[in-house]
């Protein structure tokens, strides 16, 4: 079942009243469903029966009832919604923490209606992708066929070591999503590696000579400090 | 003295015509050889009684009048059978020896009952000294005891240098001289302090658990013994040290508190602050989607650019009051330097647009730091560069790495700075005279060099001259340690 944007339900928890507002507001006038809880037990109501399920959940870590991450890690269970949650910029460690729980993608405080909008589409599509998933993938002149392993530019089959190929298929799994140094090293890497940052870095650097045209401005693949990386399509 | 003496020869006196008097008249029938028994007895519970010398004499006497009265011919002192001398060198040496032993036994007694007492005085100061609340009450509770116990006078000294408080604490006179020299000896190392004399005084080192912590000095003559008052020292040394660490722990609860107490508060306001800047920002940013009219989106879009960097001074302020308390934890890890300088420019993408930036090729060094950290201090350097870059030439970036030493150096044109402008860079709230951009309140370089000594590197700024392009050039670098480069597996 795909659904058009419009059709997307989307729960804000925020406390803050006018934050709340403001939120409600942007999303609403870009044709979102919008529902709003102002703490984690009324978060909690929407996912009893009588209410309906959100699609997606915008998620302040600073709530006043209950941490953040703990929340999404319980949710995480059972529930697949994706989650973006909202703190302050220079906060990292508290994103990092939210992501390595199962939120899906984060944003900093003070956002701008481009960014709310971008992070959220995104989820969206990534939703959508769940029930039309394909081995081909294209970014700029790249074609990358993930099941065959097969990095193209135009017509030119470009080299990739397996690592690199891994941290690609990943990548680009969660493309415009944002990924923490630890996801990215437990799912290429393994559970031993989970603090061996540097590989993951110095792979990343390997792999951006590769794809970009200057690895020092990359387009495509990101660099969220001091969280991980993210991968753009759009380039 | 007297009396003791008179109430002993009196005694001793009473004792032996006492017994003679019964063994001539009572005990008449008994052999001689038995009653010189009796007299040793009598000698020996003399003796116990009255002690040494009342021992001697009542031995000496009780000879004579056993000679006297018993020994045939009675009631003179010639002796008819020489066999008795025999008895009567016996029975002295007898009297003689057990009144020795008994004596020493006696005063070995003395000696510890002496001991016992002094033991339980020291005891007593032990337990007042543990109760102590400052040097200066140390020092009245143990004058009291030299003074009353030990009739010794005592004096103390401890200088500025040893103690937590920077105070000193001194008891009695110390003429300049003597602390001279004391203090000298004072820095001498723990194990090679020890008591000795000088000018009627001695001197016991106060020996703490690391280091010394005083001089405990005793004038007068008594027959206290040395190790006596090497204990006191001691029991001193330990008190002081007590108070000492006790201060010293007090002082760092004070100070953890105070940095969690300045700490809340800041964030505190920081979450006041930013709450209401968020929804500033996002409504002015939500209205300038909104307006069609061109004149009032120019309006909204300062308003948007205007909290923004108020948003960034707040926190540039909490940024810098965080490192500078010294209590930010560094996350380091290994960090390739191309990604520190990339992220900074897809930061800084909006201001960089027209903008020639040089970059090197072949930024594959790794240094090991935080990550958030450096990169804010890589941004902070660029957007310097950006703001006080002369609008000719090109910001030039290069990195130069040696052993153990990785070297960025940012680049932008500018007019040459005098010496005193580039060492003031770096205090927080400057900014350049000459600056016809007044943006930022000039943390950025004290953010930047507080990150840097974070990690034991160093930033400094210089000036050069470009003979390529003829351009005068502002340098910053800075300078990382970097341990030897990690392994990777592939």
């Amino acid at each position: 079942m795909i659904q058009s944007s419009t059709d997307w339900h989307i729960l804000v928890v925020e406390d803050h009243q006018d934050i709340r507002q403001l939120l409600i507001h942007v999303l609403k006038k870009a044709e979102f469903k919008v529902s709003a809880a102002a703490n984690l037990a009324q978060a909690n109501d929407f996912f009893n029966q009588q209410k309906t399920h959100p699609d997606i959940i915008i998620l302040d870590l600073g709530l006043p009832d209950g941490d953040g991450s703990e929340w999404i890690s319980h949710l995480r269970v059972w529930c697949q919604v994706p989650i973006i949650v909202l703190s302050a910029r220079f906060a990292e460690h508290d994103k990092i923490k939210a992501l390595d729980a199962g939120a899906d993608d984060y944003l900093s405080k003070p956002f701008s209606t481009e960014e709310l909008l971008a992070r959220v589409r995104a989820q969206g599509r990534r939703l959508n992708q769940l029930h039309q998933q394909q081995a081909m993938i294209s970014f700029g002149q790249f074609r990358f066929d993930r099941h065959k392993l097969q990095l193209w530019q135009g017509e030119q089959l470009v080299h990739l070591t397996n690592i690199e190929y891994q941290l690609l298929t990943v990548l680009t799994a969660h493309a415009g999503q944002v990924l923490t140094h630890r996801q990215l090293l437990l799912a290429v890497w393994g559970a031993n590696f989970s603090e061996e940052s540097h590989y993951l870095r110095i792979y990343i650097s390997h792999l951006r000579k590769k794809i970009e045209v200057n690895p020092t401005r990359p387009v495509y693949l990101l660099t969220e400090v001091g969280v991980g990386y993210r991968f753009m399509l759009s380039g | 003295m007297a009396k003791f003496f008179s109430s002993a020869a009196f005694g001793m006196s009473a004792a032996i015509v006492v017994a003679t008097l019964l063994f001539s008249q009572v005990l008449s029938w008994l052999s001689t050889t038995n009653i010189a028994m009796l007299y040793l007895l009598m000698v020996v519970a003399l003796t116990a009684y009255y002690g040494k010398y009342t021992g001697v004499i009542s031995a000496i006497i009780a000879v004579l009048v056993f000679d006297f009265f018993f020994v045939e011919p009675r009631l003179s002192f010639s002796v008819q059978d020489w066999q008795y001398l025999i008895t009567f060198t016996v029975m002295l040496i007898s009297a003689l020896t057990i009144s020795q032993l008994l004596n020493a036994l006696r005063q070995r007694q003395e000696h510890s009952q002496r001991q016992a007492q002094l033991n339980q005085q020291l005891y007593v100061l032990a337990t007042e000294l543990v109760s102590a609340l400052s040097p200066h009450d140390i020092f009245a509770i143990c004058q009291q005891f030299m003074e009353t116990e030990l009739k010794l006078k005592v004096g103390f000294y401890i200088p500025n240098t040893l103690l937590a408080t920077n105070e000193h604490f001194i008891l009695g006179e110390f003429n300049s001289h003597e602390q001279r020299i004391l203090n000298t000896l004072l820095h001498q190392d723990l194990n090679a302090a020890s008591p000795f004399c000088a000018e009627q005084a001695s001197f016991f080192p106060l020996k703490g658990q690391t280091r010394l912590r005083g001089i405990m000095r005793i004038t007068g003559s008594h027959p206290t013994q040395h190790t006596t008052l090497e204990t006191i020292a001691s029991m001193v040394a330990v008190a002081i040290e007590r108070w000492h660490y006790i201060h010293v722990s007090e002082q760092q609860t004070w100070q953890i508190k105070s940095e969690q107490l300045r700490n809340s508060i800041l964030s505190a306001v920081a979450h006041d602050i930013r709450t209401p800047l968020t929804i500033v920002y996002g409504l002015a940013d939500q209205l300038q989607h909104e307006l069609t009219d061109k004149q009032h989106q120019q309006t909204i879009s300062q308003i948007c650019q205007h909290s923004w960097r108020l948003n960034q001074m707040v926190s540039g302020l909490l940024e810098l009051s965080k490192l500078q308390s010294g209590y930010v934890q560094l996350k380091q890890e290994w960090i390739p330097i191309e990604e520190l300088i990339g992220s900074a420019l897809q930061e800084l993408k909006p201001l960089l647009n027209q903008l020639d930036i040089k970059l090197p090729t072949g930024l594959d060094t790794l240094v090991y730091g935080d990550e958030l950290l450096l990169q804010r201090v890589v941004s902070n350097l660029l957007d310097n560069a950006v703001k006080y870059h002369d609008g000719k030439g090109a910001i030039k970036i290069s990195v130069d790495s040696h052993d153990n030493l990785v070297r960025l150096n940012i680049a932008n044109t500018a007019p040459p700075l005098s010496l005193e402008q580039q060492q003031q860079m770096f205090a927080p709230f400057q900014r350049l005279q000459q600056s016809t951009n007044p943006n930022g309140m000039g943390l950025g370089l004290a953010i930047c060099q507080q990150i840097i000594a974070a990690h034991q590197g160093k930033i400094s700024c210089h000036c050069k001259h470009d003979n390529d392009d003829n351009q005068h050039y502002v340098v910053m670098s800075i300078e990382l340690p970097t341990p030897p480069q990690p392994q990777v597996q592939s």
